[in-house]
């Protein structure tokens, strides 16, 4: 074990940011009382106020307080070793609130590292979602029930099978402080299914480097940024990554109106030759105020990752 | 249009000099609200406006705040922009004050130096303006109403120089400049057009050249917004240099830009001070002098960007030097005052560093004479014969 271990937790604003939260500070104390030292802290360049937007969580764990000292004043630590994703559609990717372009959900995860996905699917059927990685690393996923609202019990059971960053013992006293039934956290290890991931796997989404940022003399002054073109979209800052679900349009129902194109809240609404809208997935959010405000139901709705597989 | 006058000396106070100013540099925006001493300045505009003798948009504003964020604005879509204030209204200002500078609008503002409230007060002291002193804007003071004059259209060609494009203010002490009559030489509109060309913003706010201002950005872009700011800033002293050689070729005035050395050739004393005090400092340099002490002045012109060099070349070897500060700076290094802080940081890599005292003087405007002068010599001379300070900081005409 190396002198600080890093976990880090992938959810998604007001959906899961309190069980992220809630991940990240009991993997701290049941550190405590395993009588090691640990840290748990939000990602600060996120916003998980904004809904479905990807977001991060952070625990660090080590025998000393000497060797965390330097792993507290960051917003996130360089490499983890465990990873969790509450929701198996952030393999579309991770875009911080700050300006770091979208990024691969298993971007942090140390070679070897653990990586546990909530999620009903097998892991071989997962990874064929997952970004591909240049190292090996192990793949559980584990069924914690529904996309936004996932088992703490269930994930931090995974956790206790799969790793010994945390006694099993000390898991189960924290977390049985604050819950009753334990039934989750004790039949996770029956319930999860694993995979080791050679290098070089992974079916999903090929992520670009981030831009290189100007320094200081290539920058305007004043604090000032090219404005988006009119009738344009900011190519550096796509806002679909907070999607889970997107809307799809029934072309016979559509009365070509236009209520959905004015009432979406980021623009990302476009109207094709033919007086139908089309939407841009790079920036909607899944919010579903289309399919709310259309007359005539003319949007639905389609979970990502079945998308993906269609 | 502007009339042509020919340079006269005419009987003026320090904030109708820099109206005079405002009018010469054909100022585009000036936005206002009121507080003493500064009114004055806006009270003389409005009436040059309204006799027709210039024309610029003249908005009062709701608060110090709006009009200084009016001040910005006009600024960055290429307007000549005057603002001011005194005091806790300038305090008040301070957030569209700090923005001014992040979003680097040449902005130009008077302050009439008055108290901090509490307790409510009309005098002199310098610490609303240097509450804001380390946020990119340039601080120059004036120590009579031709320099406030001669300040205030000097401030307008640095600021708008493309090297710099930082906002300046020009710091009169209230009553002793303000509100005090002094005979000034009123420059002709021509002499102002050869020295102030007219003002060319960076990057116009226009719709065919659409950009955002002052997005929201986290640390991959802060630090280094700060750091363009710090590069313009060490392009000042040279801007500012050629400025004054321009304005003294043009004017005939202002020979130096950063001190005003008084008798220091030969001191083993100088005394360090700003703004109006140095007329008092003069008189008592001379009496002094005519008993044989060999004491000098010297006045910094410009706080921001602080003359450091300068002062370290004229300080160093000194067998002793008192700084006179018209602020506080409780609960700092001994106790001492802001100008002293300043003053002895710049020496301490002199290996002749002259043992430094600080006198915290005149504040809430109680005036500083040459007698009070006399009593910072006095110490200065005893520190000088000690080799080192007896106290690092007095102060001096406070009741005990």
């Amino acid at each position: 074990m190396e002198k600080v271990v890093h976990v880090e937790v992938n959810g998604r604003g007001v959906k899961s940011d309190d069980i992220a939260r809630e991940i990240v500070d009991l993997i701290a104390k049941a550190a405590l009382r395993d009588g090691k030292v640990a840290i748990s802290y939000m990602r600060y360049g996120d916003d998980p106020a904004r809904v479905g937007i990807p977001m991060k969580a952070f625990a660090a764990i080590s025998s000393d307080w000497e060797s965390i000292e330097g792993e507290v004043a960051r917003y996130n630590p360089d490499k983890v070793h465990v990873s969790f994703i509450l929701d198996p559609t952030l393999s579309r990717g991770m875009e911080c609130w700050a300006h770091m372009g979208r990024r691969s959900v298993l971007e942090k995860v140390l070679p070897g590292g653990l990586v546990i996905a909530n999620t009903a699917m097998a892991p071989e059927d997962y990874l064929r979602h997952l970004p591909r990685t240049d190292s090996e690393y192990v793949l559980v996923t584990v069924d914690g029930g529904g996309l936004e609202r996932p088992s703490v019990l269930s994930l931090l059971g995974a956790l206790a099978a799969e790793s010994q960053v945390i006694s099993e013992k000390a898991l189960r006293e924290t977390l049985g402080e604050k819950y009753k039934d334990l039934g989750r956290f004790l039949g996770a290890r029956r319930a999860l299914k694993r995979m080791k991931v050679p290098a070089g796997r992974g079916g999903g989404p090929v992520f670009p480097s981030p831009p290189p940022l100007p320094g200081a003399a290539e920058m305007p002054i004043g604090v000032k940024v090219p404005a988006v073109p009119v009738g344009g979209r900011n190519p550096d800052f796509k806002t679909g990554s907070d999607r889970t679900h997107r809307p799809v349009l029934d072309r016979d129902r559509c009365i070509r109106c236009r209520t959905c194109w004015i009432f979406c809240p980021d623009a990302a609404i476009d109207i094709d030759d033919e007086g139908y809208p089309s939407f841009a997935l790079d920036y909607c959010t899944g919010c579903g105020i289309c399919a709310e405000t259309c007359p005539v139901e003319a949007v639905g709705s389609q979970l990502e990752l079945e998308a993906e597989m269609s | 249009m502007p009339k042509q006058v020919e340079v006269e000396k005419r009987l003026m106070r320090g904030t109708v000099a820099v109206a005079q100013a405002i009018r010469l540099a054909d100022v585009d925006v000036i936005a206002a609200y009121p507080i003493r001493p500064y009114t004055s300045v806006m009270n003389a505009v409005a009436e040059m406006i309204a006799n027709g003798e210039f024309y610029a948009e003249y908005i009062v504003a709701d608060s110090e705040h709006s009009q200084f964020e009016i001040g910005k604005h006009a600024s960055m879509v290429g307007a000549r922009a005057f603002v001011g204030s005194s005091g806790v209204g300038w305090a008040y200002a301070a957030e569209p004050i700090i923005i001014t500078a992040t979003d680097r609008a040449p902005l130009v503002a008077l302050v009439g130096n008055r108290a901090l409230d509490d307790p409510g007060a009309f005098g002199t002291e310098h610490n609303e303006t240097l509450m804001t002193r380390d946020i990119g804007w340039m601080f120059s003071w004036a120590c009579d109403a031709q320099e406030a004059l001669d300040l205030t259209l000097l401030s307008y060609r640095i600021s708008e120089d493309h090297k710099v494009m930082l906002p300046s203010a020009v710091c009169v002490d209230g009553s002793f400049v303000t509100h005090i009559n002094y005979p000034v030489e009123v420059p002709s509109q021509g002499q102002v057009e050869e020295f102030l060309p007219p003002y060319k913003p960076m990057n116009v706010l226009h719709p065919d050249n659409p950009v955002s201002i002052a997005p929201q950005c986290n640390d991959e872009f802060v630090f280094e917004t700060r750091k363009q700011i710090d590069d313009a800033v060490r392009r000042e002293p040279e801007v500012i240099a050629r400025a004054h050689r321009d304005f003294e070729r043009i004017f005939g005035r202002q020979r130096e830009p950063f001190l005003e050395k008084y008798m220091t050739e030969d001191a083993d004393v100088v005394l360090v001070g700003i703004g109006s005090m140095a007329l008092a400092a003069r008189a008592s340099v001379r009496e002094l002098r005519r008993g044989g002490g060999k004491v000098g002045f010297v006045r910094i012109k410009r706080f921001r960007p602080f003359p450091s060099e300068e002062l370290r070349d004229l300080l160093a070897g000194r067998e002793a030097v008192g700084v006179v500060d018209v602020d506080f700076s409780f609960g700092s290094p001994y106790h001492g005052g802001v100008l002293y802080h300043e003053v002895r940081s710049a020496l301490y890599d002199e290996e002749e560093k002259p043992p430094v005292v600080n006198f915290i003087a005149g504040l809430g405007g109680r005036p500083i004479t040459p007698g009070t002068f006399r009593e910072f010599a006095d110490i200065s001379f005893k520190t000088a014969e000690r080799g080192r300070p007896e106290r690092n900081v007095y102060w001096i005409g406070v009741r005990e």
